[in-house]
């Protein structure tokens, strides 16, 4: 069945509604609408699967004390205030002094694909996304966030500017910043990605 | 326009999000910047990459099951006391709005009436220390009230006849007699004066000491009171009750509640001689 994003709101926030006056079943339902979102983002961000569960756990461990305050608001999004805890879980475990940045790891096991997709397309996918995945690994903390949060979480640039707590200029300057990172990383790669960034860096 | 400043309208541009100005300023810029013009035209096959690649990259991984189970239980747990504090937090804002609430209604209360701090009210703090200390506490009431027994004491009048005005024994009476404990009475005084001038005011001390412990009443007599004559002062409940609540906050009645003996004694001062006209 296909469900609108409006029907989706409506859902979510009767959920959240009947989950502040307490019902279990309501929480468990909301949890597990958004658990997995959450689960991949704090992956994104700290590139291990141990450390994503633990920012998952205390993201929803956040969020549910503090959910009988949240408002719920037309311009309220419920998934931009769970990325952002998700987000401050993940930099605060980074900023401690033991934490290192590993790298990416093996890609995940379960990789679904689209069935008629042919197989050396495929390849070529995996391969484009290995090296798009390898690019955004080299850039730094700041710009690798807006680049997860733009992409990955579909963010607009004033949300990601409300979840980082950042003036939406600078957002802008970053994601513009991290673009041309990517495009010049991208453009070393073969033919096909010299075809991709052959839009070039703007002067 | 900068090449830079047009770049950072990209996104909202694409989503239709810009103003009608900056949308004119961009548009005139694209027109004479092929290199600009070129990275708007491939932003959206960029995006589509990178959305493509950051979403395959996590497609799959999902919390185990287990994982999830402790995410829901320790959810549960925290959204209670999310609640619960949530509740705590609604309950002191409502008894801080009350109590200030009240200190409003009180300050307005105190303005509107123009009520002041009584000087009475200092009195009123402060003797009830000092009456502590000083007496016993009274002992527990009997089922059956007994008499009490009023014995009279004249203070030695030699010392305070030098004046205007004099007493003797005899001229201190309590009525009734015998007194009941709490029961109104009447102490009655008779003033000699043996001056040729009619006598102002006298000032004279009551002094009681009996069960219930010491008094010690400053009383004046207005007068005037004849010239070689004899007059007469009467002291009732309602006469000491201002001095005995003011000073001792206790009723008159209070002072003879308990049963036993009570020593009246009167001290007489220089008497205000009236000027010669």
């Amino acid at each position: 069945m296909l469900v609108t994003q409006d029907q989706a709101r409506t859902e979510t926030e009767a959920l959240i509604r009947r989950a502040r006056r307490g019902d279990q079943l309501a929480l468990g339902a909301l949890i597990r609408r958004y658990q997995n979102y959450v689960f991949r983002l704090c992956y994104l961000v700290m590139r291990n699967e141990q450390d994503a569960e633990d920012m998952t756990q205390e993201t929803f461990v956040r969020a549910c004390r503090a959910l009988p305050r949240f408002e719920i608001r037309e311009e309220a999004s419920f998934e931009a205030w769970l990325y952002r805890i998700a987000v401050n879980c993940c930099r605060s475990r980074m900023r401690r002094k033991w934490y290192q940045v590993l790298p990416w790891p093996d890609p995940a096991p379960q990789l679904v694909v689209e069935p008629e997709e042919q197989p050396e397309r495929r390849l070529l996918r995996a391969e484009r996304r290995d090296t798009v995945m390898e690019a955004v690994d080299t850039l730094g903390e700041k710009h690798r966030l807006v680049v997860i949060l733009r992409y990955y979480a579909g963010l607009s640039n004033e949300e990601i500017a409300h979840v980082l707590k950042i003036p939406s200029g600078t957002v802008r300057s970053r994601l513009h910043t991290a673009r041309q990172r990517l495009k010049e990383l991208l453009a070393e790669g073969d033919e096909e990605e010299r075809l991709f960034a052959a839009g070039g860096v703007a002067r | 326009m900068n090449c830079e400043l047009a770049c950072h309208l990209f996104d909202e541009y694409l989503e239709g999000q810009l103003s009608q100005y900056d949308l004119r300023r961009l548009e005139r810029h694209l027109h004479g910047c092929p290199s600009c013009a070129a990275e708007l035209r491939d932003l959206p096959r960029f995006e589509r990459v990178m959305r493509r690649s950051l979403v395959t990259s996590t497609q799959g991984r999902m919390l185990s099951p287990e994982a999830s189970m402790r995410l829901v239980q320790n959810a549960q747990t925290s959204l209670r006391r999310g609640i619960w504090s949530n509740r705590a937090l609604l309950s002191l804002r409502v008894v801080v709005a009350t109590a200030a609430l009240c200190l409003v209604a009180l300050g307005l209360y105190f303005i509107l009436s123009d009520a002041s701090v009584s000087p009475t009210l200092h009195t009123t703090v402060l003797a009830p220390v000092k009456q502590l200390v000083m007496f016993d506490p009274p002992p527990a009431p009997s089922s059956e009230p007994t008499q009490a027994v009023l014995t009279l004491q004249i203070a030695d009048s030699s010392s305070e006849r030098r004046g205007a005005l004099s007493l003797a024994s005899g001229d201190l009476s309590v009525e009734p007699t015998p007194l009941l404990p709490g029961e109104p009475f009447t102490i009655t005084l008779f003033l000699h004066s043996n001056v040729t001038q009619p006598v102002d005011r006298a000032r004279f001390d009551l002094e009681v000491t009996g069960p219930t412990g010491y008094y010690r009443f400053e009383m004046k007599a207005k007068g005037p009171f004849p010239a070689e004559g004899v007059s007469v002062v009467q002291i009732t409940p309602e006469r000491l009750a201002d001095l005995s609540q003011e000073k001792y906050l206790i009723s008159p009645e209070e002072v003879f509640s308990l049963p036993g003996v009570y020593v009246l004694r009167v001290l007489l001062y220089s008497p205000v001689v009236a000027s010669t006209q």
